[in-house]
């Protein structure tokens, strides 16, 4: 029986007592796999390139390079991993920052550790996790052409808003990667983003 | 400005650093530990769960100390974490009203309506703690006292003065003297005269409007110059 392929973590915090208790808590969870641990952002940088983890859960107090650096960092070089911000502050401040930064969700450590687990989980699923109140930001000023994407592109980018990757969208719609890749890069450029995070934010936004 | 205004609002951006360290040091300290030793109890309470024989009379206790846990992070947010300000340098007057209406519902649950009426002029720290403050104080009291969970805030810039006001339909109160000789010292207006004396600092007033079944509407008025 094929076996759903479990989701592969990496977790950065600068308190090592709050990685070692993530972690054994997710290490009793069968379909989250931690595969790499930071203390910093930097080290968190290295992992992402080394392990291309599925999801990223990131303070954003670290030392070296701060999580929203970092998040700069990994969406300019477009590394494909969702991000769940984990914060001790639920400040409006630190929300927008995030939500703005091309994060994927944001978890409080002053919740319960299982609903930090339950977000990674949505995340990891592709759905935007941020409280009623932050969605305002997800929608910044509309672009002009944003009625302009082709019924292909539109298509792309539903696909995109799902966390589809470029080999599971050629699937879908019978083209070839090389294909995808091209309406990506257009419809990026139509909609004024740089990666499939803030794409599918836009998309959320649209519908 | 006289020597002694120049220290009173010294103080008030000393108070406030402070209160700012006390804050980031909770929770960087507290906070962290409480959620860590949170993560290790839940994994214990699923392995216990998971065991074919559990040691059930083991399960209420850890049920309850998780329960605890949970309540003291869930007390530093409200009690604490909504102290947590935003750099007040460097950020504008409209925008750290906003973040602290999205934060109120974050918060709580319930709906802000803001609406900034037209440009905020550039103003100085002073105004910005107070002001803050003040909308924070505001926003809280409906939260506790109005029994509605809607407020409406309105700001606008007249003439040399920056206005704030805090409407709700809620249940009202007959408000105390907030100035003169009958002036409110009592502990339950706490609330009030701290509103008050943080508007005073920066040469502003605050007026309260309100009466019992009849909303309440809180206007803060501070000269821009503070």
């Amino acid at each position: 029986m094929a076996e759903k392929r479990s989701v592969r973590l990496v977790l950065a915090d600068d308190h090592a007592l709050v990685l070692e208790g993530l972690s054994a808590l997710l290490a009793a969870e069968s379909d989250l796999n931690v595969v790499a641990t930071a203390t910093d952002g930097e080290r968190l940088l290295d992992a992402l390139r080394r392990f291309r983890p599925d999801v990223a859960v990131l303070d954003l107090q670290m030392p070296y390079m701060d999580g929203l650096t970092c998040l700069q960092h990994l969406r300019a070089e477009g590394l494909p991993v969702r991000v769940l911000v984990l914060s001790a502050f639920g400040d409006a401040h630190s929300l927008r920052a995030a939500v703005e930064g091309g994060a994927d969700g944001f978890a409080l450590k002053t919740d319960p550790p299982q609903l930090t687990v339950t977000a990674i989980r949505q995340v990891a699923a592709g759905q935007m996790v941020f409280p009623q109140a932050a969605r305002r930001w997800l929608t910044p000023s509309p672009p002009s052409d944003s009625d302009l994407l082709s019924e292909r592109e539109q298509a792309v980018l539903a696909l995109v808003a799902e966390g589809k990757s470029n080999a599971q969208i050629a699937q879908a719609l019978g083209l070839s990667e090389n294909t995808v890749k091209f309406h990506l890069r257009n419809l990026f450029t139509k909609l004024g983003v740089t990666n499939r995070t803030a794409a599918a934010a836009q998309y959320h936004r649209r519908s | 400005m006289s020597d002694r205004d120049l220290a009173a609002r010294r103080l008030l951006v000393v108070t406030e650093e402070e209160l700012q360290h006390l804050v980031l040091d909770i929770h960087d300290g507290p906070v962290q530990n409480l959620f860590a030793a949170l993560s290790q109890l839940s994994l214990l309470r699923a392995r216990m769960a998971a065991l074919s024989e559990a040691p059930i009379e083991c399960a209420p206790a850890l049920t309850r100390a998780i329960g605890l846990l949970e309540l003291s992070l869930n007390d530093i947010r409200s009690l604490i974490g909504a102290f947590h300000a935003p750099e007040f340098a460097g950020r504008g007057l409209a925008e750290i009203i906003e973040d602290l209406a999205v934060q109120h519902e974050t918060l709580t649950g319930g709906a802000v309506a803001l609406e900034i009426v037209n440009p905020l002029p550039v103003a100085p720290l002073t105004v910005k703690i107070a002001l803050y403050r003040i909308l924070q104080e505001a926003l809280s009291n409906i939260h506790r006292h109005a029994g509605v969970n809607a407020a409406a805030v309105r700001a606008w810039a007249e003439g040399e003065r920056l206005c704030l006001e805090v409407a709700d339909a809620g249940r009202g109160f007959q408000p105390p003297p907030l100035s003169g000789p009958e002036a409110t010292e009592r502990h339950e207006h706490i609330g009030l005269r701290g509103m008050r004396e943080r508007a005073a600092l920066v040469n502003g007033e605050i007026c309260v409007d309100s009466r019992p079944g009849r909303g309440t509407r809180v206007r803060a008025e501070i000269p821009l110059n503070g």
